[in-house]
């Protein structure tokens, strides 16, 4: 019988004799076990260091979903964090979209973190923060638009969440594979003021809670298997209620450019980084939700918006650009492009539908007048 | 035709796929890892509708985002789809789309 071909040896160029059992899909590297876990985590490290992610003495809120991502990025943290001195103040913050069958389980990962990692954890609910749960929402709403809903509502409620524990800043699990498919969709979608900031690992700094990435340069595959590596527990059902369209092809896309070119997520995230907007393109200029004071580009932010419309029975808002158009449109929602819904890492990216068209919209406008809030 | 005993393991949200999370089961003697995607797709995989998500249409390969691991080593480190199994190996499918 053909006798099959050994492993190669370790490449970690740490003296390692160990078979290589992980071919890093960063950059191919071949490594056994602890070796792809140190360098992993040292690559987090560096994004950290050269960008200068944290202060000492800080208290960072870790946006925790129980599912891979996040449950990675808490686990990192804390190891770098003790290895490393950070002198951080790691708490878990978890937001429940009130979805039965779904997000309580995942809680449920979340709840097992906190006895693991001994880090405390705070849960916010949409019934507390906005009166509705996910499972409300899409009986009145139906399937169609509510990730719109939960990925707005979702980034508002780990802001608060983190202001409420006092945290200076929001750390979430987005990876490579997440960044390189919001550039793409941004620039399917003409959406000039996020593919500026979309690659950004740190944004929010001119606000009070600045929000960071520090698994920005690490992809999907390494994430599994660094959890896989480390027997760290997710949860990895998908979301009942998320249908699969604008992420999901972007996301083929990438995973189809990343078969031919590992590097080509890489790359995606270099150009988004480089980009920059002439000053001539108009921006939209950040305000104050008149009604709960959170930063929009509007009169009233998009939640507020969102819950109006379903309080009123008009659950066309916020989400249908136009009642006379047959075709539905999803308007903009931060979290959605920035992560996605429930079964992202405060984020990551599912495949739902989440987010389209950021820029301004004069019909939006105009009902948001006609509404004399 | 000789068979040689093996375990089929699926993870990270693959398992939803088939009937159980591990398998041991007879393939025949001196199959290579692309015989097995092919036994997996004809003996093992319950979930008909979503099997995309698992193997290529003609189960030729794994679907883009699946790893492959052989006694949990990467196949690409191996001879990937010309691995030859040997008895008592565990051969595992991990998905990373699950989640996040």
């Amino acid at each position: 019988m053909e006798k099959r071909r050994g492993p190669p040896p370790c490449q970690s160029g740490s003296g390692c004799s160990n078979p290589a059992k992980i071919r890093k899909a960063k950059d191919g590297a071949q490594l056994c076990g602890p070796c792809f876990s140190r360098n992993f985590e040292d690559d987090v490290h560096e994004a950290i260091v050269n960008n200068k992610l944290f202060k000492r003495g800080e208290r960072v809120a870790i946006g925790a979903s129980g599912g891979k991502d996040s449950t990675v990025l808490a686990y990192v943290m804390k190891t770098l964090n003790d290895r490393h001195d950070y002198g951080l103040d790691l708490q878990l913050l978890s937001i429940d979209e009130g979805i039965k069958g779904y997000r309580d389980d995942s809680l449920l990962a979340v709840e097992k973190n906190r006895v693991e990692y001994g880090l405390p954890l705070t849960i916010l609910s949409y019934r507390d923060l906005y009166g509705w749960t996910m499972d409300d929402i899409v009986a009145k709403i139906g399937k169609k638009n509510n990730c719109t809903f939960c990925g707005v509502f979702r980034r508002q409620a780990l802001d608060r969440g983190a202001f409420k524990i006092g945290a200076t800043k929001l750390v979430t699990g987005h990876n490579a594979d997440d960044m390189a498919e919001t550039l793409l969709m941004n620039v399917l979608r003409g959406d000039i003021a996020r593919l500026e900031r979309c690659t950004n690992i740190v944004t929010g700094e001119e606000g009070d809670l600045p929000r960071a990435k520090p698994l920005k340069y690490c992809f999907e595959r390494d994430i599994v298997m660094y959890a896989r590596t480390n027997q760290l527990e997710y949860f990895y059902t998908e979301c009942i209620y998320a249908p699969n369209a604008y992420r999901g092809y972007a996301r083929k896309y990438v995973r189809d450019l990343e078969k031919v070119h590992p590097r080509a997520i890489l790359d995606l995230i270099r150009s988004g980084e480089k980009v920059s907007v002439k000053k001539e393109v108009e921006m939209p200029t950040l305000k104050i939700c008149e009604r709960c004071g959170y930063m929009t580009s509007q009169k009233l932010c998009k939640a507020c918006l969102l819950i109006e419309g379903l309080n009123t029975g008009n659950t066309d808002l916020g989400v249908r650009k136009s009642k006379k158009s047959k075709k539905v449109t999803v308007e903009a929602d931060e979290l959605n492009k920035e992560g996605g819904c429930g079964s992202g890492g405060g984020g990551g990216g599912c495949g739902c539908a989440g987010a389209e068209d950021a820029a301004e919209n004069e019909e939006t406008r105009q009902r948001l007048k006609d509404l004399q809030f | 035709m000789s068979t040689i005993p093996v375990t089929i393991d699926f993870s990270g949200g693959a398992e939803f796929l088939v009937k159980a999370k591990a398998q041991k089961v007879q393939i025949p003697a001196d199959s290579t890892l692309r015989d097995v995607l092919k036994f997996v797709r004809d003996n093992l995989v319950t979930d008909v509708h979503r099997i995309n998500m698992l193997l290529n249409d003609d189960a030729s390969e794994v679907a883009h985002g699946v790893i492959t691991l052989i006694n949990d080593t990467d196949t690409g480190l191996l001879l990937e789809y010309d691995t030859v199994i040997e008895a008592g190996d565990t051969i595992t499918f991990v998905s990373t789309l699950h989640g996040g």
